[in-house]
């Protein structure tokens, strides 16, 4: 036996929880629990921890009620998963617009120039600046859209 | 008559099939529920001190248990199981700011049974008041072990524990608790 265990800890927590200590039990067993320094701790604080167990009101909801939340729970959280590819299809579809809408500003871009030929730089100048920001708008599209939409 | 799209027979399709995912039949549920429920939130208000967060808790511990996809191989398992998610519920719960809460009331614990002379219930009182001073994990250890009286591989199983750390940690706790009734008993204190 050490410190921190006694083999006859289970047989007083027993005794303890079955309500027959300290009177009902044998005496070998309260002789122990007097010497044995794990037992005297156990008999301390179980008696009282099984009253609280014991005396507590409780008062918990119908066994039907918390079924009948649960379905409604898990029918919100399937509904919930159902809507998901919709929503990734949508955001996909988003990004393809921007990126179609920026291809199409790149296409026409000799023709628009020609149109604001006034101003003080040249379609070689931008090319770089355009590819950067279609790459932003494709790869921020679909996120921002993610974000937009209400998670509820 | 409204057009249905693909996305709403999907939807359908999901809400048709929501509690048949669950683990059990709702006549299995009812039998378990009866068994485990009241210890389950005595345990739940007893670590964190809190009835309605209690009452909160329970109903998210049966939930995430009916759709668990885990095999049980027998009743205690099962059980085991429950109180696991409870306790990671209530630690979880821990780390999230605190709502509103209705702690556990010392009054109404102290109520005298039938049974109890005035040392049991100022008895009673000393403990419970000591326990609320414990961390959480003390606190589940001592409540599962002595009382509710489960054994050292059901505690294991149902904290996460190892078996070979449960009795030192049973131990401290045991004398942590022992420490607290010294500074909260007033015969304690006057000896």
């Amino acid at each position: 036996m050490n410190a921190v265990e006694c083999p006859r800890e289970h047989e007083v927590v027993a005794v303890v929880l079955s309500g027959r200590w300290p009177e009902g039990c044998d005496l070998a067993l309260r002789d122990h629990a007097a010497a044995c320094a794990v037992c005297g701790d156990v008999v301390a604080i179980a008696p009282a921890l099984r009253q609280d167990q014991r005396l507590s009101d409780v008062q918990v909801p119908a066994a039907g009620q918390v079924w009948w939340r649960s379905a409604i729970r898990a029918r919100a959280d399937a509904a919930r998963q159902a809507a998901q590819p919709m929503v990734w299809l949508q955001a996909v579809a988003g990004a393809g617009a921007v990126g179609a809408a920026l291809a199409g500003v790149g296409m026409m871009w000799p023709r628009l120039q020609g149109m604001f030929h006034f101003l003080p730089f040249t379609a070689a100048s931008l090319q770089e600046p355009m590819l950067l920001l279609t790459g932003i708008g494709i790869v921020a599209a679909p996120i921002a859209y993610y974000l937009a939409l209400p998670r509820e | 008559m409204a057009e249905w799209t693909l996305s709403d027979v999907e939807r359908l399709s999901a809400l048709h099939d929501a509690d048949r995912t669950f683990q059990m039949t709702e006549d299995a549920f009812r039998a378990f529920y009866e068994l485990t429920a009241r210890p389950v939130w005595l345990y739940l208000a007893r670590i964190t001190g809190d009835r309605r967060l209690a009452d909160d808790l329970l109903q998210e511990a049966y939930y995430r248990f009916l759709r668990t996809t885990t095999t049980f191989e027998s009743d205690d398992h099962r059980r085991n199981y429950l109180f696991r998610i409870a306790t990671n519920l209530a630690h979880d719960n821990r780390r999230r700011p605190r709502m509103q809460s209705v702690p556990v009331d010392d009054a109404e614990r102290s109520l005298p049974a039938a049974t109890e002379n005035a040392d049991q219930v100022a008895r009673r009182l000393d403990v419970t008041r000591a326990m609320s001073q414990l961390k959480p994990r003390d606190r589940s250890l001592l409540w599962l072990a002595y009382a509710q009286g489960a054994s050292h591989e059901e505690i294991a199983e149902r904290l996460g524990l190892k078996r070979s750390s449960l009795k030192t940690l049973l131990f401290r706790a045991r004398r942590r608790l022992i420490t607290a009734l010294g500074s909260t008993s007033p015969k304690e204190r006057r000896s």
